[in-house]
């Protein structure tokens, strides 16, 4: 139907809605490529239109894009059935979201962003879709775990030696941290690192957004 | 005077609108632009298509045929619910009658069709 003859570039106001959906929080006006209808006279968007006002939306809003989405999930060699399971979606939802066709709320969005950032782990999910407690399955995640600190003094270190944390929650051992430390990271075995004096010299972790800034 | 939807257009309609697919189901930059600013950018295209199928999927549904291009079998002009709010409706069915052309998709501006 459409010949790149007959495409004509016209303005769109793309709307930003308010976290309620219930309101405009702002308007942002982008240029999109139309068809027209030379019966009619109509201008028609074309595919690039609808994906350019969806990317446009999805980019102000923080969401991750179709692309990103389908990246995550293959990172982590799982099919759309079995993501969408541990995200707890319709398979045909999270389809959707891959194919750009539909984009994830607010809130599942972070959930991804999360999980892509290693906030997140698949180990949570598949816990939390199978009903079980964490806590235990924290406590051994973190005993198998290598815990990077600051000292403060602009490098980071490995602490070698975190017996006195094995049997104690995070979040209960971060509280009696000494107050110039602080956690940079809780490295799990898919953690590639080298040390020498203790000092990180090579850091590379699976997850996107995670090297301590103070690392080489 | 509205009168019911032939069931024919109808089903050609549902079926289009469920592929969701945008090589098939074309939009005015206007209709576009007026469903934007109607759900405050909230509301995605597929939501639409959900809810124009809930209603053409009624028995008896009614809507008004109005004018059709060269190039389009017919358009018909109807009400469906989006989001419990009433939404009104405009589409042409292109005679391969494997295309849609959404003219409309907005706030009522009349309480009927």
């Amino acid at each position: 139907m459409n010949t790149t003859n007959d495409l004509k570039m016209r303005p769109f106001d793309v709307q930003i809605p308010n976290l309620d959906g219930d309101g405009i929080a702002e308007t942002i006006r982008i240029d999109v490529p139309v068809h027209i209808d030379p019966q009619s006279g109509e201008e028609i968007l074309t595919a690039a239109a609808h994906e350019l006002i969806e990317k446009t939306k999805a980019r102000r809003m923080g969401l991750m894009l179709a692309d990103e989405i389908r990246e995550l999930r293959e990172r982590f060699s799982l099919t759309q059935e079995q993501i969408s399971e541990l995200l707890q979606i319709g398979a045909k939802t999270y389809t959707r979201w891959e194919s750009g066709r539909a984009r994830p709320s607010r809130s599942l969005n972070l959930l991804l962003c999360a999980l892509r950032d290693g906030a997140l782990s698949l180990e949570y999910l598949r816990c939390k879709r199978e009903g079980h407690d964490w806590a235990p399955l924290l406590r051994r995640r973190v005993r198998k775990s290598i815990v990077f600190i600051s000292s403060g003094k602009g490098k980071s270190h490995l602490v070698k030696n975190i017996a006195t944390v094995l049997d104690q929650l995070a979040v209960e051992w971060r509280r009696t941290m000494p107050s110039e430390h602080r956690v940079l990271f809780v490295a799990d075995r898919a953690t590639e690192y080298r040390t020498k004096r203790g000092q990180i010299t090579h850091f590379k972790s699976p997850y996107a957004g995670w090297t301590p800034p103070e690392a080489v | 005077m509205a009168a019911p939807i032939p069931e024919a257009w109808r089903k050609d309609l549902i079926r289009i609108l469920r592929s969701n697919d945008p090589q098939l189901i074309h939009w005015t930059r206007p209709a576009r632009q007026i469903w934007e600013a109607d759900t405050f950018g909230d509301a995605q295209e597929y939501e639409a298509y959900d809810a124009m199928i809930a209603a053409l999927e009624r028995e008896g549904i009614e809507g008004n045929e109005t004018t059709s291009y060269p190039g389009q079998v017919a358009t018909y002009e109807f009400l469906f619910s989006f989001r419990n709010r009433p939404m009104y409706g405009k589409i042409a069915l292109y005679e391969d009658r494997l295309r849609i052309l959404i003219l409309s998709a907005h706030k009522p501006k009349r309480p009927n069709l």
